[in-house]
């Protein structure tokens, strides 16, 4: 008798202080820690699309939907883009962005020196990214976009369109940039 | 005729008795034809790596204030390329420097086939976790660390490393394009006795088309692109096109640099302005040139700065009290952040940048107690009045809520 009520008290306490641990990751803005989720494959079925993507998100990893980390651009950097080339880039890389990631996770678990390591370490992971839409515009997803295929061709991870990425694409680099620099045109620089 | 002469006389019996008795291979021209192709080949292919690592390192040998070594030098054929692995530079008389000028694990030169076969060796230099030390200094040292300046001033003065000269003399041909990957630059500044550094980390850059457009039937400008994490937070990119067959340079392009935490730059605000520093920066620059005139902007927002003295003493806390009193004055609030910020416009010469002080000063007053500065390049370049004014119409326009804000002054007489 003794037994089970000090085995019942026992239990009632590491319930109360799981839920207390749960309310105060709520509370700090954290999803409950993954140990203490019932995994999806605990539960018998496959996990959802959210859930995948919540295994690979880094904290990291630059937010697409604040102004935080990708380049904006000015009135005049903007002209030395063709719109209908940026269009052209972001379908492109859209419609590759499952063979991208295929190739960064392969890349991921080459086999790679000290250094190597080192420096994968040191960089900036990749964010989630789902679609590349065609907005004409050298947006976050598309930069990031073309920093994911950067890293997948091992060129030099800018996130910016330079002429060896878009051969790579396909894309002629006079689909893509104006002829000449916009400080050519008239009234630029005054 | 018997049958053995009609037999002699077709040839029959002499190729049944060859049939019989083979010529042995080595009677055969062809063989030693091969033979000699495939000992050439195979010469060429001994010979190719230690002729490379000797033109290397007459190379090296070559540099002025400057020697180096490679670990392995490599020539391959399919594809063209010159591989260097292990290359390190050392300033002439600093061999006890921890850090070499200059380390590359691999450089590598690859032709571009197209080209070869117009008979140009023009191709791409690929540079791999490069580590390059940049030395720098301010070029008026304070008066008390002028002396002990001097002599580390030689040391910059001695330190001007040529990367095209190195890159011309260790790989042959001509760059077309230059890709540095995974690479790191530490910068300090050796004419202050405290040594202050930055780190500038995982550089990814590309330059391209180098070599005139005319040259390679190329129909777009140079291209520049980068990316780089200062000091481990703020993150650099750099994106701008050139056209360098013009007289004088003609150039537009932008670079920004955000979430650069001043906490990271402790040792570099401490040794240049005696206090230490806390806060967010977000700097934008836009420029553009052609003709030989300049033009642009930088526009800097720093979010909740706070300066705090760095040594013990009356003064250094008076410093950092001022400059705190300073900051809550002109800050504005953006949710709960502080935010100072202003644009720089940056008129003149390509040679003689003039930034304007005025358009400055009234950009952070407007920032405070106006209208906030606008994150990003959107309002970027500042649009230029169509006449010079003076600095109480610069004022009075600037702080106005309906106008745009300062505008940037048109250089007289050009």
């Amino acid at each position: 008798m003794k037994r089970s009520l000090v085995l019942a008290v026992a239990m009632a306490l590491a319930a109360c202080s799981h839920a207390r641990d749960a309310k105060r990751e709520e509370g700090d803005g954290k999803e409950p820690s993954a140990a203490k989720k019932a995994t999806p494959a605990a539960q018998g079925r496959h996990a959802p699309a959210a859930d995948r993507n919540a295994k690979k998100s880094d904290p990291r990893a630059p937010n697409l939907e604040g102004p935080a980390e990708p380049m904006t651009t000015s009135k005049t950097t903007r002209k030395m883009f063709k719109p209908e080339g940026l269009k052209k880039l972001q379908e492109t890389i859209a419609s590759q962005l499952g063979v991208i990631e295929k190739k960064n996770e392969k890349r991921a678990n080459e086999k790679k020196d000290e250094v190597e390591k080192e420096k994968d370490a040191q960089k900036v992971p990749l964010a989630e990214l789902s679609s590349v839409d065609a907005t004409g515009e050298l947006d976050a997803r598309t930069q990031e976009g073309l920093r994911a295929f950067q890293r997948s061709e091992k060129l030099p991870e800018t996130g910016l369109p330079d002429y060896e990425t878009l051969r790579r694409l396909h894309i002629s680099p006079d689909e893509l940039y104006q002829h000449e620099p916009p400080a050519k045109q008239e009234g630029v620089v005054k | 005729m018997t049958a053995s002469a009609a037999t002699d006389r077709y040839g029959i019996r002499a190729a049944a008795e060859a049939a019989a008795h083979p010529k042995p291979f080595y009677r055969f021209k062809l063989f030693w034809v091969l033979f000699a192709v495939v000992v050439l080949v195979a010469g060429v292919r001994i010979a190719v790596d230690p002729l490379a690592e000797h033109y290397t390192r007459q190379g090296l040998d070559g540099l002025t204030g400057y020697h180096g070594s490679a670990t392995n030098v490599q020539v391959s054929f399919f594809p063209p390329a010159y591989t260097v692995e292990g290359l390190k530079l050392q300033q002439d008389g600093l061999e006890d420097a921890k850090e070499p000028v200059l380390y590359v694990k691999t450089l590598v030169g690859r032709l571009t086939l197209r080209e070869l076969l117009k008979f140009r060796l023009v191709g791409t230099v690929t540079a791999q976790n490069l580590k390059a030390t940049i030395k720098g200094g301010a070029t008026k040292p304070p008066e008390e660390v002028k002396e002990a300046g001097k002599k580390l001033e030689k040391e910059v003065i001695e330190a001007d490393l040529d990367i095209g000269e190195v890159l011309h003399k260790i790989i042959p041909l001509r760059a077309d394009r230059i890709e540095v990957r995974d690479s790191d630059l530490l910068i300090y500044d050796v004419t202050d006795p405290k040594r202050p550094s930055l780190w500038v980390s995982d550089v990814q850059l590309a330059i391209e088309n180098l070599v005139t457009r005319q040259q390679l039937d190329q129909n777009v400008p140079l291209n520049v692109t980068m990316r780089a994490v200062v000091a481990k937070t703020g993150t650099l990119k750099v994106l701008a096109t050139a056209d360098l067959l013009e007289d004088k340079p003609v150039f537009s392009g932008q670079a920004q640099l955000t979430g650069l935490q001043l906490k990271s730059l402790w040792a570099w605000t401490v040794a240049k302005a005696g206090v230490g520093a806390d806060g967010q920066v977000n700097a934008f620059v836009n420029f553009n040139s052609a003709k030989g005139k300049l033009s642009g902007d930088a526009k800097v927002i720093v979010e909740n700065a706070k300066l705090a003295p760095a040594e013990k003493g009356v003064a250094p806390k008076l410093v950092a009290g001022a400059g705190n009193l300073a900051i809550a004055v002109l800050s504005s609030k953006d949710g709960g952040d502080k935010r100072i910020g202003t644009t720089l416009p940056l008129k003149g010469t390509l040679y003689k940048p003039d930034p304007q002080v005025w358009p400055t000063i009234l950009g952070v007053v407007r920032n405070a107690f106006v209208e906030a500065v606008d994150w990003g390049f959107t309002d970027l370049p500042t649009p230029t009045a169509s006449e010079k004014q003076g600095p109480v119409k610069q004022a009075v326009e600037a702080l106005k809520k309906d106008e745009s804000g300062p505008k940037a002054q048109p250089r007289g007489g050009e």
